[in-house]
């Protein structure tokens, strides 16, 4: 009881001042407003789901898209982009865990078996995909009147962009549900590995759609633009993630201040440089977690319990700018594509977990870590869009739609295979002294 | 057996530093072939963002008018409106409180002014500059609505938008305005030659421009088919030509 | 019930991540052999800067180095961004002030001690300002008396961590002073910033009680909530938001994030239970980064108008005149004090003062609101420096801010 009579009391509190006599500009102001409110209501949205045996995840986006510029309109337009500042930092922060997480020596033993079964669902989702955009072409809205060479080369852009995985939402809701285990580690290194595919994938795709299109091959080589940004991100991340170690080691002074500016450096600076801010700040996390190994746990159990508030935030920002009205012109084709998407994921997982000797809960339950889709995705589409209008436009609204499908679907599938999996909480096991 | 923590320090730390002395050597190596023709921090600057500026949600037009509104009420104490008569023809021209006593305007030579809006008083014309068209008008004496002339300029550093103050029967109004050029041209008249803003439609001459921080960026004059801003020190020392050195 | 030190109000100690991190080995000062040189600038300990200096001294110029004067790095669009972590940084100030208050309320002699110290700050510093205002006629986008009266609440405020506590008992008491005489600024700003709002039109009288408002709900949010939360990830999230709900919401209203603030922490102080020690623990890992964005943001602000040139070294000496005087009728309240002594511990201001001036900056006029940010953020830098030969040095000790954090011997 206590709990509801809290959410009334902020929500009361937030309507009261937005309704007093705000000054001109105050909607300029009403970032903190929002921050509140989101954090507050939308945990406590998030408590409330969890009591109907979903995830609190998909309490903060529900909370996002009810309370957004779509429905309800409490967090306005000019809030929800207030609130999306904050991503960027999330997300190099959400990465940044997931770096922590992983330790390669103890992952090194099952990296070829990870490696064949990443390799063989992303071919099975690729093949099938390509293979089902070619056939169905006609009947796509995107450019249905393409030549062959074109329509080949737009049906395996497609591929590749339908292909992707959202890291950043598999790792917050690992990070969120505090799980850990052989299920979460499988499912983190293929969805990386996946994003890994996906650059190299999408600027391979955009080069030969330049070409077939006629228009003039982009001034960077493919070869370059694909190795700055996977190898680029890695070795940025890698050298802020040394620096930042070395000044733990021997400074050690004002580490949240420090960290904070890490991850702003992580997620501003390597975007104006062109990197992967989720590919450099997982490099990061790498770094300090196998190079530094005290400071690196340490650090891991203090940023996994500062995180929940980062968490919330974004998915209540993504829950915010989820444009549902997208759903409504095109969601009855992106709902076919979502469900062959998600059967083609269940029979490549399956078909992999097979040829790589995987057994449960794996074998079982990885196609639902490989749902979710978010930023990466919606950023690839918008390059897209923005060099290719005539038939980037409609093939935006068509992947905006099939993100807001994954995006409600893919986190509530996700916690229930992680509790399947009963890997739910063990994080906290794993950080309990073990010596 | 576990090696003694001051070698174990050393390894790490030898490890941590190869690791940096690696990466600077791919990123270098990298650059090379992904920047061929100039330097990788060159090809996001110029009209790219800071990088920080990221950081600043972009506004919509729904903002944009909220910002505007946000800015009338810091500048507009500043601000009145001088009715003058040109070639027949009455307008109305925004004047800059300079000094606790004068107000500044940009006022063609062939124009009387006839009365400073919304207030009963003579106009006291206090000095006119011919070669730059600026008047000084003699107002009472309100020290809390001066505006410095010297700050601000780097508000229109870049294109951007800024806000447009024009004047009115009713009193002075504020409109946005994108500069989407801001290179300056040399201009004998004044030290700091003049701000391109663009074509003659771009703001009625006399109009004031502000950034939308609330810093003055200079006066709206028209040249030779285009218009252009006369920035902040310029005006500053034409002022001072004209009045003298501000007392203290 | 052990009490933490007061001294933790603005700054708290060693952030709490250092202390769980603990130490490094071997310290970059101890591998360039910086010792030597050290009795030079250690004066006192916080934000775990060494040497020993304070926040503003280095963060001031940071943010001016950053700011649209210099690298604009943080342009004015950023700056724009950065307000709502400065009311929430605020207000969070205003919760560990709040709680410094319900702990001592028995303490009159104190409190009364404080208000009148500040009191005398704020009357001298705004009388001289004015006059020097309104006789030099120097332009400064606003009213006279709007502007010496923002300026003298910015100078009134004294830092409370200024004095060590391991010093002497003058140094303890000037501590308790210091956090006190922060209640009447408060009072004051806030009501000024009223006036200011007036100033563009006529306003709802709800608004004066509208931080007093805004601070009770949230403080009865945070009751319902804090002590039944599951964990300690959830008890920050909660703690966060609450305090994010207090900044966010006066700044929305452009009324005062330290007033709001203040009535929480005095609510979850006094009402029993452990929402007060809940809050303590979660704010304290805020502080750090909050305090450095506020520092920062006021030194990214600064501009060098010629009001700030011919107002800043009036400040400072006028804020050490009404600091003396202060300090002599606090010694009157509160016997047992030599005033020199006191009037030496609060010269440095701390954060507080330079919270105030953004508030008011981004409600004042622009030119007017950089004006007062400017020579509050100067003003504040330079008093430090004049603190850190005024306040006798602190005893040597080993790191004495990770010792003395409240978590370090949990």
């Amino acid at each position: 009881m206590r709990r509801p009579v809290a959410l009334l009391i902020v929500l009361g509190l937030a309507w009261g001042v937005i309704n007093l006599d705000a000054p001109q500009g105050a909607p300029l102001r009403a970032t903190g407003l929002a921050l509140g409110v989101a954090l507050i209501a939308a945990y406590l949205a998030g408590v409330l789901l969890e009591r109907l045996k979903l995830p609190k995840v998909t309490g903060y986006l529900l909370f996002g898209l009810v309370c957004g510029p779509y429905l309800l309109n409490i967090i306005n337009r000019p809030m929800a982009r207030e609130l999306q500042v904050f991503n960027g930092l999330a997300v190099a922060l959400i990465a940044f865990i997931a770096g922590l997480e992983i330790n390669v020596a103890h992952l090194r033993p099952r990296l070829a078996s990870i490696a064949k079964l990443g390799a063989v669902t992303l071919a099975v989702m690729y093949v099938g995909l390509f293979a089902a955009f070619w056939l169905a072409w006609p009947w796509l809205p995107i450019a249905p009147d393409a030549p062959p060479a074109l329509r080949a080369a737009l049906a395996f852009l497609l591929t590749a962009v339908v292909a992707s995985f959202s890291p950043t939402v598999t790792i917050a809701v690992v990070a969120e549900s505090r799980s850990a285990g052989i299920y979460t580690e499988t499912s983190l290194a293929i969805v990386i590995l996946a994003d890994l595919m996906l650059i190299l994938m999408f600027t391979v795709a955009m080069e030969i759609v330049r070409w077939t299109g006629g228009g003039s091959s982009h001034q960077v080589g493919l070869l370059a633009s694909a190795s700055w940004e996977i190898i680029g991100s890695l070795a940025f991340g890698a050298m802020v993630g040394a620096l930042f170690s070395m000044y733990l080691r021997s400074i050690g002074r004002e580490v949240t201040l420090v960290l904070v500016g890490v991850c702003l450096l992580l997620s501003i600076a390597a975007r104006a440089l062109h990197f992967e801010p989720v590919l450099a700040a997982l490099a990061a996390g790498l770094v300090v977690e196998n190079v530094a190994p005290p400071e690196g746990q340490v650090l891991k159990r203090a940023v996994e319990r500062g995180a929940l508030p980062v968490l919330v935030i974004f998915f209540v920002a993504a829950g915010a700018s989820l444009q549902v009205d997208a759903l409504a012109t095109i969601g009855l084709v992106a709902l076919a594509i979502a469900v062959l998407r998600g059967a083609l994921a269940w029979g490549g997982s399956h078909m992999g977990s097979r040829m790589s000797g995987q057994e449960a809960p794996v074998s079982g339950l990885l196609w639902m870590s490989l749902i979710s889709q978010a930023g990466v995705t919606l950023g690839l589409t918008l390059i897209a869009a923005q060099e290719f209008p005539t038939w980037g436009v409609p093939f935006q609204t068509l992947m905006v739609a099939l993100i807001a499908i994954n995006q409600l679907i893919g986190p509530v599938l996700l916690r229930t295979a992680l509790a399947r999996a009963g890997e739910i909480g063990r994080m906290d096991e794993g950080a309990a002294p073990q010596h | 057996m576990s090696p003694s923590p001051g070698s174990r320090l050393t390894r790490e730390t030898r490890l941590l530093l190869i690791i940096i002395t690696l990466s600077v050597v791919v990123l270098v190596v990298l650059s090379r072939f992904r920047f061929p023709d100039d330097e990788p921090a060159s090809t996001t600057a110029g009209a790219t963002p800071l990088p920080l500026e990221r950081l600043a949600a972009r506004a919509t037009y729904d903002e944009l008018a909220t910002i505007i509104s946000e800015l009338g009420r810091r500048v507009t104490p500043s601000v009145s409106v001088l009715r003058i008569e040109a070639a027949g023809e009455q307008r109305f021209v925004p004047a800059i409180r300079v000094r606790p006593d004068l107000l500044l305007a940009h006022v063609a030579g062939s124009s009387r002014i006839l009365a400073i809006v919304g207030q009963n008083i003579p106009v006291d014309i206090a000095a006119y500059d011919d070669r730059r068209e600026l008047v000084l008008v003699r107002v009472p004496s309100d020290p809390s609505a001066v505006v410095t002339l010297e700050t601000g300029a780097q508000s229109a550093a870049r294109p951007r938008y800024v806000a447009a103050m024009e004047g009115t029967p009713g009193g002075p109004a504020l409109r946005p305005l994108f500069l989407g050029r801001t290179d300056r041209v040399p201009d004998d008249r004044y030290g700091e030659g003049l701000l391109v803003l663009g074509g003659v439609l771009v703001a009625s001459p006399g109009s004031l421009i502000f950034g939308l921080d609330g810093s003055f960026v200079g006066i709206c004059v028209i040249e030779d088919g285009y218009a252009a801003g006369v920035t902040g020190p310029s005006l500053a020392a034409a002022v001072a030509g004209m009045a003298g050195p501000p007392s203290r | 019930m052990t009490r933490e030190p007061l001294r933790s109000r603005e700054l708290g100690g060693a952030d709490p991540l250092d202390t769980q991190l603990g130490l490094p080995q071997q310290t970059l000062r101890q591998r360039l052999h910086l010792e030597r040189f050290l009795p030079l600038l250690q004066r006192r300990p916080a934000l775990g800067l060494r040497p020993g200096i304070s926040p503003a001294i280095v963060l001031v110029p940071i943010g001016f180095l950053l700011g649209p004067q210099a690298a604009n790095v943080l342009s004015i669009d950023v700056l724009g961004h950065l307000q709502v972590g400065v009311s929430i940084g605020l207000a969070l100030l205003g919760i560990f002030i709040g709680r410094a208050l319900a702990r001592e309320a028995g303490n009159l002699r104190v409190i009364a001690a404080g208000n009148v110290e500040s009191a005398a700050t704020i009357v001298i510093v705004a009388l001289a300002l004015w006059f020097l205002i309104t006789q030099s006629q120097v332009p400064t986008g606003a009213d006279a008396v709007l502007i010496a009266l923002c300026l003298a609440v910015t100078a009134a405020a004294s830092s409370g961590h200024t004095a060590d506590p391991r010093s002497d008992p003058a140094a303890r008491l000037a501590t308790r002073v210091a956090d006190f005489d922060d209640l009447l600024l408060i009072a004051v700003g806030a009501i000024l910033l009223v006036f200011i709002r007036a100033g563009y039109g006529t306003v709802s009288p709800a608004l004066i009680v509208a931080p007093i408002g805004i601070g009770l709900f949230v403080a009865l949010a945070g009751l319902l909530l804090f002590e039944h939360s599951e964990g300690e990830s959830e008890r920050g999230l909660l703690v966060l938001g609450a305090v994010a709900l207090l900044g966010g919401a006066s700044a929305y209203l452009m009324t005062s994030s330290l007033a709001a603030g203040l009535v929480a922490g005095v609510v979850w102080t006094r009402v029993p239970g452990r929402a007060d020690e809940i809050v303590a623990r979660e704010a304290q890992k805020l502080q750090h980064p909050l305090v450095a964005l506020i520092l920062v943001t006021a030194g990214a602000f600064f501009v060098p108008h010629a009001a700030v040139l011919w107002l800043l070294v009036p400040y400072v000496l006028f804020r050490l005149v009404g600091k003396i005087i202060g300090a002599v009728g606090a010694a009157a309240v509160l016997p047992g004090i030599r005033p020199f002594e006191l009037a030496g511990y609060l010269v440095p201001p701390g954060v507080i003062g330079v919270g105030f001036s953004l508030t008011f900056m981004f409600a004042l006029p622009s030119e007017a609101g950089r004006i007062v940010v400017s020579v509050a953020a100067a003003g504040t830098l330079l008093s430090e420096v004049l603190g850190m030969f005024l306040i006798p040095p602190a005893p040597p000790a080993e790191e004495p801010a990770v010792a003395d954090a409240p978590g370090a011997t949990a």
